[in-house]
């Protein structure tokens, strides 16, 4: 059967790349969907526009979907037993789609059943005659037409503590479930849906990697006996590529790395995906996060739950939940603020416009080529346009040191950025 | 051989030293000078502090300015003791040994058959009238005009550092590891890169002396290091009565007599002096720690110098010098990192591009640098400066009552409640919040 992948001209700010080029862990979105569409026997054919589809029966996806194997497989499987006829994907809310729910573009829907399902822009097209148009007046004929088809999935989830924010809540119930799953299904309408569904790579990646290669994790498990330690057996689920230089004291746990990979010493890297070309700097650590090839990370640089694209350079002494585009560098003092106690975080949306998410942590997106430097605070969702480069202001910072003052006199800095001798006011 | 060291008057600035006392590996340039020059058998040596005669056995001439390795010195003075003409010049092929610390360096760079050299202020010379009022630039002059050029052949290997790239294109600089080496310091940048390409020199130094005695040198620190520490790699030179914790990473490190190591720290390619105390959590990266200094918990300092005596305390200090008896607080900044090319470091009163785009700055003896004392890179902070935070950017005055589970914002010192802000809206456009929103 033939999949065509249907063009939506969408662009995630602020890179201004298309949808099919935003990096799911070492590929492109539409790479990733080529692949899977593979995989169960598919032939992807990319299209701009419906009158460019000359088939009656096919899959069609919009290119903005993203689809793990496992859920296409689910689909494919259920097509098989269901009737003729157009169907849609439905997928049943669970914390997986939940999750990262907030700006993506699905229909929600109440199930013959009564369950709540949510409705993903994945189709088989069975004789429905689609019209001319932008993929919004295709996909509004087609849900009307379509028939639901509930996908089952299955899923897992763990419990990571988090701060409290809530007046009057207990540190003890602050948790949040974070789901464990390789069926995923996405639209991706914002830089935010680059992090959460890169995110949700380890569970995706884990299992599929497990499934193609269990004669390893068979040998894996066996050399952890007798698995009294939990540790022990994520040291060894580490799949390293060639010529990777990796310091004796680093740690790794959990991670797949490219080729050439450098980690230093007293690095750690957990549940991490590191590209070809990677350097780990000393005393860095990494953590469920998602670094692209030839990036390069700077000596005591903390990164937890972020991506970064290839090529970029991240100094900063602490960054979570963010997105550093191509080509980026950031250096140490350059602040993103990962928490916002009061409101909700907005951040920009393909198409124009801002989304509030409904979350208290979240950082920012550098875009392309993007030079930070200097101490700065940026508030959490914001994204930063490509090519920009922020400093301080001059004043901010000192930027002249006279001579002459005499020893042991108390200086301050002034609106000019010299130095003075400090008067107490008060 | 005779040796007549010849003062040049400079002082290194911001500290004010005289140029024999700035430190190399801990030491002063200047006794360093005498304790190889006493290894390499020199019978006598002298500073040209009156005018002197130099008559017609062959004599060695060093500006106080010139720093040389034990290797090039014990070079040079082999081909000078078979002197035919009247001097001679040391001369080192430019190359990383040359250039690692050479930019801002006052010295002459010939071409020779399309190879280009670099000569250094170190001569052997014979029937020669030294008068200590001649202006140092004259006699190099005058001895240029008429010296041989002995041209040592370096052995070296590079080690290419990585620095963040500049709109895509890659930077970096090549490390020397070589026993030679010289380099004229002038500057407290030069401080900087010659202790880095110090520590490479006196590894290797000290890797050579051990094959010379027969030991192979990692066998020797191999059998420390299995007694102080499960991780890490040789070679790791201890000093007597040092205390090293067991979880203390060592690599390539040279630790002086009675030095603490605590909890968790890391040291490599670092020469650390007597005395040192470095708390729990040190990151101790490619730098010279002079002797009797403490960091306090968590410091980080990587490709840096440390006088003696300093208390240190910062979380990432990179690519700078630190005076004697400074003391350094948490959030001390030095923007390190040149986005528009090289950083501009303060030379005799102008400002001139330092070669580096990664470069730090400088604090002068016995300066205290408080909180948010934060410097543009390149910056030098004069002996005994001492610089606190703008009061208005730290919370002073916590007033009573406020109400519960509000957002509070710093003005001028002072808790206000969020919603009384009063100044320019700093929501971007489009966001449904208020400008009053609180990150």
């Amino acid at each position: 059967m033939k999949a065509y992948i249907l063009n939506t001209n969408t662009e995630i700010p602020p890179f201004g790349d298309p949808v099919s080029q935003i990096p799911f862990v070492h590929e492109t979105l539409a790479e990733s969907q080529d692949r899977a569409l593979r995989r169960f026997g598919c032939e992807p054919v990319r299209v701009d526009s419906a009158d460019q589809i000359n088939d009656t029966r096919y899959l069609l996806l919009f290119d903005k979907v993203y689809i793990s194997e496992r859920m296409l497989r689910s689909f494919l499987r259920e097509l098989r037993n269901a009737e003729p006829g157009t169907k849609v994907l439905a997928v049943t809310k669970s914390l997986s789609t939940e999750q990262p729910r907030a700006l993506q573009d699905i229909v929600e829907e109440i199930s013959a059943d009564g369950d709540e399902i949510l409705l993903y822009d994945v189709y088989r097209v069975d004789g429905t005659a689609l019209p001319d148009g932008p993929a919004e007046v295709v996909k509004q004929t087609l849900l009307r037409e379509a028939e639901r088809l509930v996908t089952p999935k299955r899923e897992g989830r763990i419990r990571i503590r988090r701060p409290s924010v809530e007046a009057g809540q207990s540190q003890s119930q602050a948790y949040i479930e974070f789901p464990l799953t390789s069926s995923v299904v996405m639209h991706i309408n914002s830089w935010v849906h680059i992090l959460w569904l890169n995110n949700l790579a380890l569970g995706i990646h884990w299992v599929e990697t497990i499934r193609r290669h269990s004669l390893w994790l068979f040998g894996v498990t066996m050399r952890c006996f007798p698995w009294r330690n939990r540790f022990k057996f994520l040291r060894k689920m580490v799949r390293k590529g060639k010529n990777c230089k990796i310091h004796p004291s680093a740690y790794i746990e959990g991670c797949i790395l490219g080729d050439n990979v450098e980690v230093g010493a007293r690095a750690s890297v957990r549940f991490s995906f590191i590209g070809d070309n990677v350097v780990i700097s000393d005393g860095s650590t990494i953590a469920n996060t998602v670094v692209g090839k030839d990036a390069f990370i700077r000596e005591k640089t903390l990164l937890v739950s972020c991506v970064i694209y290839p090529e970029a350079v991240v100094d900063n002494l602490r960054m979570q939940m963010s997105v550093v585009g191509r080509r980026a560098t950031i250096s140490q003092w350059f602040t993103f603020v990962d928490a916002k106690f009061e409101g909700k975080i907005m951040v920009d949306v393909a198409g124009g416009g801002r989304g509030a998410i409904d979350t208290n942590f979240l950082g920012s997106c550098a875009g392309h080529e993007v030079e930070l430097v200097g101490k700065n605070l940026m508030h959490p969702g914001r994204a930063i346009p490509n090519g920009y480069r922020i400093t301080m202001r001059p004043d901010e910072a000192i930027v002249e040191v006279p001579k002459g003052f005499p020893e042991r006199t108390p200086l301050v800095r002034d609106e000019r950025g010299s130095l003075v001798p400090f008067r107490r006011t008060d | 051989m005779k040796v007549f060291i010849y003062p040049t008057g400079r002082l290194v600035e911001p500290f004010l030293d005289p140029v024999n006392r700035i430190s190399i590996l801990d030491e002063p340039l200047g006794r360093q000078r005498e304790r190889i020059l006493e290894e390499l058998g020199a019978d006598e040596t002298s500073t040209v502090t009156a005018p002197v005669s130099i008559g017609s056995e062959p004599a060695l001439l060093i500006f106080d300015h010139c720093h040389m390795t034990v290797r090039t010195l014990k070079d040079f003075v082999g081909h000078g003791e078979s002197l035919a003409g009247q001097s001679a010049v040391l001369a080192l092929p430019r190359g990383p040994v040359t250039d690692f610390a050479g930019p801002l360096q006052d010295r002459v760079v010939e071409e020779v058959d399309g190879h280009e050299r670099v000569l250094f202020d170190a001569f052997v010379v014979r029937d020669l009238e030294l008068d200590p009022e001649e202006e140092a630039a004259a006699l190099r002059q005058r001895l240029l005009a008429v010296a041989e050029r002995i041209t040592l052949e370096p052995k070296v290997e590079v080690r290419h550092v990585r620095w963040p790239p500049i709109r895509g294109e890659r930077q970096g600089i090549d490390l020397p590891c070589s026993l030679w080496g010289a380099a004229h310091l002038s500057h407290w940048v030069h401080l900087l890169w010659c202790n880095r390409q110090a520590i490479e020199t006196h590894l290797l130094e000290l890797a050579a002396a051990e094959a010379e005695e027969g030991r192979r040198s990692f066998l020797h620190a191999g059998r420390e290091i299995e007694r102080i520490s499960k991780r890490g790699a040789p070679p790791v030179y201890v000093g007597d009565n040092c205390r090293i914790h067991p979880t203390v990473l060592l690599e390539n490190v040279v630790l002086g007599d009675n030095v603490n190591l605590d909890l968790n720290s890391m040291v490599r390619s670092s020469v650390i002096g007597d005395k040192v105390n470095l708390g729990i959590s040190s990151t101790i990266l490619g730098c010279v720690i002079g002797a009797n200094c403490h960091s306090l918990s968590d410091f980080c300092i990587i490709d840096s110098v440390t006088l003696q005596a300093s208390t240190l305390s910062n979380v990432k200090l990179q690519n700078s010098v630190i005076g004697r008896e400074a003391f350094i607080t948490t959030a001390v900044i030095f923007h390190e990192l040149g986005m528009d090319g090289d950083i501009q470091v303060d030379v005799d009163g102008q400002w001139v591009d330092s070669g580096r785009r990664i470069l730090g700055g400088c604090v002068g003896h016995r300066c205290v640098l408080g909180v948010r004392s934060m410097f543009l890179g390149g910056r030098a902070v004069p002996n005994g400066y001492i610089v606190v935070m703008k009061p208005g950017e730290g919370l002073t005055k916590i007033p009573a009552g406020l109400p519960r589970h509000t957002s509070l914002y710093n003005e001028s010192g002072t808790l206000r409640l969020l919603s009384d802000y009063s100044g320019p809206a700093f929501a971007v456009d489009g966001d449904e919040q208020s400008s009053k929103e609180s990150p």
